[in-house]
């Protein structure tokens, strides 16, 4: 006979299914377990990503802005952390995992790809500019970046570790587009994904999302990096038929030599920001979107040997 | 005389920094009530903060609204369990001012970092218009 519940029974929580909704609240609450793994961070962060309310546009649909991350681990003292600072790499500009923290034993770092639902919205576009869908989880997915980031630097001190967020540090700052603490170079060297033509970060997951890291003093083993070279899923520049994402640029800053920031920058203040003046969104996608690494590793490239580095 | 800046274009131009007597009031009247006939913390309650005026104020967690960053009170702004715990003979006045200076420079910081959601930094905050063109600037001193 079934036990009736009184008053302030609590329900029986070993009869709950596991795909059931936890309960309300941050959901460190509910992390005791000790980090031993890369998995452990990436089960706890898509538990972030599935379930924190702020996952969310705050407008329309309120339609998911991330899916759940793809997450690396560096070693703190791993050598090419020391490349970062040349200047034909970021820049001296570019700090090393000890100016964040001294003493630092590992770089976690994960890029939260763009969930299916805001690049449907993108799914067709022939227009110059990107959707208010794109716009609004640019900016508002960056708010709830930081949330993840924080949320990962509370998981990494609640084991008794030191740990900051570089890119929420008062110390940080970038100059001239160059980064003190470039994530996208920092996930290459995390093991998260190498780079596109276009600059940005190609993964497991695609070249549509944002990424974060936390510096700790914590040891864990370093994720091992599927790529030698820097371009190694790029399709064009390992000599594969491509450029979609030179055809797809409305602003003309992407070419087989590169980007021009300042002409993307310029198309962002000229043509976005005032289109989406009213909601005081910027930011474009297209050379995120309708290409073939947008959700992942472009197939072409399976089974092809990595580039040397 | 009616400024031209819609009402998007003044919250992503407002320079400013998290207003510290709201949110020592959002977390006294949470005190006030998580302590009433014996100590239950609510994990639903977040602290949220909106861009107008950096002004604090509590409310449940839910999907977000625009402008608005919110932070859990347990958990994410307090991880030890029964900090929110009235000591005895402390009212929710005073052991929120309490709280408050344990959390500021962090919060504040936090704060300051997402309403500058950009790659740029802080030091884009400092200055006095946040991400805003030219026209916007020449708009904000009209």
């Amino acid at each position: 006979m079934p036990k009736a519940l009184g008053a302030f029974d609590a329900p029986d929580q070993s009869e709950s299914s596991p795909s059931a909704a936890p309960q309300p609240g941050y959901r460190l609450l509910d992390h005791d377990e000790k980090i031993v793994s890369v998995e452990d961070l990436s089960a706890y962060l898509a538990d972030f990503v599935r379930h924190d309310p702020r996952n969310h546009l705050p407008e329309g649909d309120d339609l998911p802005i991330f899916d759940e991350p793809v997450v690396g681990v560096a070693a703190a003292d791993d050598p090419l952390f020391a490349r970062l600072p040349l200047p034909e790499v970021v820049g001296p500009i570019h700090a090393t995992p000890d100016f964040w923290l001294p003493g630092a034993k590992t770089v976690v770092s994960f890029f939260a790809p763009f969930s299916q639902e805001i690049k449907n919205t993108y799914r067709g576009n022939s227009s110059k500019l990107p959707t208010l869908e794109w716009v609004s989880a640019r900016l508002n997915g960056e708010i709830f970046l930081n949330v993840l980031r924080r949320a990962l630097w509370r998981f990494l001190t609640k084991q008794g570790a030191q740990a900051v967020i570089p890119n929420l540090d008062r110390r940080y700052r970038a100059e001239n587009y160059l980064a003190m603490w470039s994530e996208r170079h920092v996930a290459y060297v995390a093991g998260v994904g190498a780079f596109g033509l276009h600059c940005g970060l190609l993964t497991a997951k695609g070249a549509a999302g944002r990424i974060g890291s936390v510096v700790a003093d914590l040891a864990l083993p370093p994720t091992r990096r599927p790529y030698s070279g820097v371009y190694d899923y790029c399709l064009l520049k390992r000599g594969f038929e491509c450029g979609a994402c030179i055809k797809k640029c409305p602003a003309g800053a992407l070419s087989k030599d590169g980007k021009d920031h300042q002409a993307c920058s310029r198309n962002g203040d000229e043509l976005i920001r005032p289109a989406y003046r009213g909601w005081g969104y910027h930011s474009c996608g297209h050379c995120q979107n309708n290409l073939p690494c947008s959700d992942g590793i472009p197939a072409k490239l399976a089974g092809t040997r990595p580039l040397a580095s | 005389m009616v400024s031209a800046m819609s009402f998007s274009q003044r919250i992503v131009t407002t320079p400013g920094f998290l207003d510290r007597r709201t949110v020592e009031a959002a977390l006294a009247d949470y005190l006030l009530q998580v302590n009433h006939r014996g100590y239950r913390p609510n994990r639903r309650k977040v602290l949220a903060v909106r861009g107008t005026d950096r002004t604090a104020w509590l409310r449940n967690a839910e999907k977000p609204v625009r402008w608005e960053a919110y932070y859990f009170i347990e958990g994410e702004l307090f991880p030890e369990p029964e900090t929110t715990k009235l000591p005895p003979g402390r009212s929710p006045e005073d052991y929120a001012a309490a709280l408050t200076d344990q959390i500021w420079d962090q919060l504040s910081l936090w704060n300051g970092f997402d309403f500058t959601p950009t790659s740029f930094g802080l030091n884009y905050m400092l200055q006095p218009i946040n991400f805003a063109n030219q026209t916007e600037r020449s708009l904000e001193s009209a």
